[in-house]
């Protein structure tokens, strides 16, 4: 007998095996992370490496066991290593307190595992993870949570469908008329406070506007718009006087009166809209000081503030970040506050400040806790639901051990409804024929990086013919690395660099498209670093690799076929599961709970919510 | 009413105020005992503590689960007193999601000593620990997962325990028991309103039972929005649930079950978990591999008692399984049902959304968790 007697038992010797002698990567020491590294060295994995660039919070620690308090502001990765040995004496972890994307971690590096276990907790990260482990051939688990709700399923290159076969959800966007002019509900006035308000007084004034809201340029608004141009102007001059004892005055003055004043001479706007009252300093200082109601749970945050005490703090706390940034400006003239949802002062700022904006619209004024969730998008994370899902990945890691890959199931963590499934599966998806990430093929490039530019890359690699070695594309080509953009046809300054100039080191994968060719994926080119006195023949480069993408079975995967007008409500919920940052004021699929699956009647559930009755697969 | 009257009034005004709306609403709803035992148990719990309310520590460490179900929610977790019976694997993992959360006392009662193949899923012991008491050795890695929490122990068999032992505790959870005794500790908790779970793993498999009498809870929904701009109102309704006893829910017949349903709505976790049990029953211990073909003749005899027709829904393969994996347990599996069950106990805490009614059976061959739905006095079930 011995500690391995029951995974011995439950798994038989030859899966036993396999799991103590493969090697995975587990990328993420939080949430997800903590509970997975524990299940992974209980149930026998002994190779294991911990990749993390976090350190310790508090608030981590309601969910993230492997954390105590003494260890706050310590490494993840370091401490969840130490934490997760006690358990098991005898696994053997490697722990970085590094950043995934790293030049260290290489697609070399990444062909070392037999498996990489995603714990993550935002897209970027995840769609690298995918990258790696799509150009390093090696079977990726993916998971994430938000709340009561959960996710895990495997990405296999050729097999299965990669992270970016579907669209993400991106942040919900406001046209910046309904967040400059006409805001009916609390998260309107909240994005102006915090997006337009915070950034023109404290932040860089001369930047464009924020993403956060969409540019409508339809006639009827062009005017308006000119007119915010104005107003933003006019905040720009009061700025002058930051640090005077008129400053807090003037702003207030300026955007909670004088600019409602000329939105209300707008008489068109108002027609069918609930016209705004504005504030007046003298008239609400006048007024009696605030009683400091505390509330049943007598928690500052989740109080809300009336007018008073909004006015109260907005002066205060104006001060209060003004002060911070004139000092930061001492230092160096170009500084700036950036916005920080657990920066106590700016909190302060963007509560008050929107409270105001919202009782001139008469919109529901928010607590200090409501609007830090708004105005920080935070995701409740909770520790049960992330021990499931840790749970769901080993097994899905068992299954791909003992060869099953194919038979692995995406599957779900539901809310508790009616119906009887509680862990929902769906059959793996295989690979969108038009992916631009996992359809592409990946080429490995030897290339001495320090000698050669990106205009001989072009010449001896990229539009040389395949009869002499090279790609054989023609001269309009684009060139990315990631999202940056390093050549195409209009854009030529980075030619004569060479490619360590251009940080284009080991690892590093150049995505390649020929603008010639109809709907190109282009080719991926990943970089690692070889002199030409270690290359063979001393050629002065050496491709590996597929030339041409792997061809798929048609059949190979998945009975089902979508039907067309689900295919976007399923794109909404993987995404919204997916990127683990749902935007604050989006309703996805998951947010009730209800996760649709194909094929399915469907029914209206005693809340009177239409819902998909779900079937298990009949295999 | 009348230990109530008396103990709130010592307390202060405050308490008796609390009373009169507890006793109101108890006279406004006929079917109310249980969430008016409960109110009332909450309301000691306050009443004997001196900090009433959460402290903005507190609000700051349990930030984001607050963010989730709301600070009263957060209170009623403070306030809770519960007792895991049983703490080998599953309970490892259901006494640290429960500490994380925050409530109020954690009893941990367990007789038996800590033995060599525990160490394989149950991660709050060490080598060190092997023959010190299993309640007593956990409990000490229990307590450093949240210093706010009253951890207590106890290694007296649950056998032993006096009826009169439970009613100390909101909510009784028992793992790795029998089933005479999951049996008793059903009856005597229904009698006091006290909900009460049983779950254990066995191998890839697993199950949650639970009866909470008459729960009585909220469910938020969203309204549909009306114009493009507008955030969906949410409603609060008052729901009542009803629940039978463990025992009525093994009395059902099965033979209504279509051959389609036993397929995609019938857990195999059920069938194997009876079956080991009724081997069990009869042999006063879990089976082991030389078992496997008595746990044959076992389904053979037993399945259609209850009404199952179709024999091979358990085929020779799951016999084997059986055999092999009865008396062991896995890690990813007791963190799987681990994790369900103490958010089910969270949820029925926070009186939020509908708890599950009233089996959930995780099979991991199959990778399916599937609620079984078995109502008192209804033959069909699985709607």
């Amino acid at each position: 007998m011995s500690r391995e007697s029951n995974n011995i038992a439950v798994l038989g010797q030859t899966l036993h095996q396999r799991v103590a002698s493969s090697r995975v990567l587990m990328v993420g020491a939080g949430g997800i992370g903590c509970e997975l590294l524990k299940n992974l060295v209980l149930s026998g994995f002994k190779n294991i490496e911990v990749v993390d660039l976090d350190t310790i919070d508090l608030s981590n620690l309601n969910r993230q066991f492997l954390f105590q308090k003494q260890h706050i502001k310590k490494s993840k990765a370091h401490v969840a290593k130490e934490s997760a040995l006690k358990f098991n004496p005898a696994a053997n972890i490697t722990s970085h307190h590094a950043n995934i994307k790293d030049k260290e971690f290489s697609v070399e590096w990444f062909k070392g595992f037999d498996l990489v276990l995603n714990a993550l907790d935002n897209l970027d990260a995840r769609r690298h993870v995918n990258m790696m482990c799509l150009a390093a051939d090696v079977p990726l688990i993916e998971s994430g949570t938000t709340g009561y709700l959960g996710q895990a399923y495997v990405i296999k290159k050729d097999v299965t469908e990669c992270f970016d076969c579907t669209p993400k959800v991106t942040p919900t966007t406001y046209p910046v008329c309904t967040i400059r002019s006409t805001p009916s509900a609390p998260i309107h006035c909240i994005v102006w406070a915090k997006s337009y308000l915070f950034n023109q007084l404290f932040g860089n004034s001369e930047e464009e506007e924020e993403e956060a809201y969409q540019k409508e340029t339809s006639d009827e608004n062009a005017q308006e718009i000119e007119a915010l141009a104005r107003e933003t102007e006019e905040l720009r001059k009061i700025k002058e006087a930051m640090g005077s004892d008129e400053y807090g005055k003037a702003v207030f003055d300026k955007i909670f009166t004088g600019d409602i004043q000329r939105l209300l001479s707008m008489e068109d706007m108002w027609k069918n809209r609930t016209p705004p009252t504005p504030l007046y300093y003298d008239e609400l200082a006048a007024t009696m000081q605030a009683q400091m109601t505390s509330d049943v749970n007598g928690l500052k945050d989740q109080h809300t503030w009336n007018v008073r005490e909004c006015f109260d703090m907005f002066v205060d706390s104006l001060t209060r970040l003004s002060t911070r940034l004139l000092d930061a400006k001492k230092d160096n003239p170009t500084n700036i506050l950036v916005f920080d949802k657990d920066d106590n002062d700016a909190m302060d700022f963007v509560t008050a400040a929107s409270n105001l904006r919202s009782t001139i619209f008469k919109i529901e004024r928010k607590s200090r806790f409501d609007v830090k969730s708004m105005a920080g998008n935070i995701i409740p994370a909770i520790a049960t639901t992330n021990a499931v899902i840790a749970g769901i990945v080993v097994m899905q890691a068992y299954k791909i051990l003992n060869g099953q890959l194919s038979q692995t199931k995406r599957t779900y963590l539901k809310q508790v409804t009616r119906r009887p499934g509680l862990l929902v599966l769906e059959a793996n998806s295989e690979p969108q024929a038009d992916c631009a990430v996992c359809r592409t093929r990946n080429i490995g490039l030897k290339i001495d990086i320090h000698h050669t530019t990106l205009q001989s890359l072009l010449n001896n690699v990229v539009t040389a013919s395949t009869e002499t070695g090279g790609l054989g594309m023609s001269e309009e080509v684009t060139i990315l690395e990631g999202d940056r953009l390093l050549y195409d046809i209009e854009f030529d300054d980075n030619a004569e660099k060479t490619l360590d100039a251009l940080a284009l080191e080991d690892g590093k994968i150049l995505n390649i498209k020929d603008d010639e060719v109809d709907d190109d994926t282009g080719v991926n080119l990943v970089l690692q670093h070889a002199t030409s006195v270690t290359l063979k023949n001393g050629a002065s480069f050496e491709l590996s690799g597929p030339t041409r993408p792997a061809i798929m079975e048609p059949e190979s995967l998945g009975k089902r076929k979508r039907e067309e007008g689900d295919e976007m409500a399923n794109h909404a919920k993987r995404a919204a599961l997916g990127n683990g940052s749902v935007p604050a004021a989006s309703t996805s699929q998951a947010d009730n709970g209800v996760i649709d699956l194909d094929d399915d009647e469907t029914a209206i559930d005693e809340d009177g919510r239409t819902v998909k009755v779900w079937v298990l697969e009949d295999d | 009413m009348n230990e109530t009257c008396v103990l709130l009034t010592v307390c202060g005004k405050m308490y008796i105020m609390e009373t009169v709306t507890a006793v109101s609403y108890m006279v406004h709803t006929a079917t109310s005992t249980a969430f008016c035992k409960r109110y009332y148990i909450t309301h000691m719990g306050m009443a004997t503590k001196e900090n009433k309310t959460i402290t903005e520590d507190e609000a700051a460490l349990y930030d984001r689960q607050i963010r989730l179900w709301g600070v009263e929610a957060q209170q009623r977790i403070r306030n809770a007193n519960i007792l895991v019976a049983g703490i080998k694997g599953l309970g490892n993992e259901i006494c640290k999601n429960l500490v994380l959360a925050g409530i109020g006392s954690l009893t941990i009662l367990d007789p038996e000593p800590v033995i060599i193949q525990d160490l394989g899923a149950q991660f709050f012991l060490t080598e060190a620990d092997i023959g010190k008491n299993r309640a007593e050795a956990a409990a000490i890695q229990v307590q450093a997962l949240n210093p706010r929490v009253a951890v207590r122990t106890d290694k007296e068999d649950i056998e032993q325990k006096p009826d009169a032992y439970f009613e100390q505790f909101d909510i009784v959870c028992v793992t790795y028991a029998s089933l005479p005794t999951m049996i008793r500790l059903d009856a005597l908790c229904r009698a006091r309103k006290i909900p009460f779970y049983a779950a254990d793993t066995f191998g890839m498999f697993g199950y949650i039972f639970c009866d909470l009498h008459s729960h009585q809870y909220i469910q938020v929904r969203k309204e549909e929005a009306t114009t493009k701009n507008a955030t969906p109102r949410e409603i609060s309704e008052p729901r009542v649930e009803e629940y039978c006893t463990l025992v009525q829910s093994l009395d059902r017949d099965w033979s209504d079950i279509t051959k389609g349903q036993l397929k995609k709505r019938v857990s195999k976790a059920f069938p194997m978990t009876l079956v080991r049990y009724r081997f069990q029953e009869l042999h006063d211990r879990l089976p082991t591999e030389a078992d496997e073909r008595e746990l044959g003749t076992l389904r053979n005899d037993y399945l259609p008692q209850l009404g199952f027709k179709d024999l091979t829904f358990l085929d020779d393969s799951m016999i084997e399984i059986l055999a092999q994996t009865a008396n062991t347990e896995i890690s990813p599996v007791c963190a799987i049902v681990g994790g369900i069950l103490a958010q089910e106990i969270i949820k029925v805490l926070s009186g939020k959304e509908l708890p599950i009614q009233n089996w959930f059976f995780y099979d991991g061959i199959a990778g399916s968790g599937l609620i079984h739905h078995i109502e008192k006095g209804k033959s069909i079930i699985l709607q």
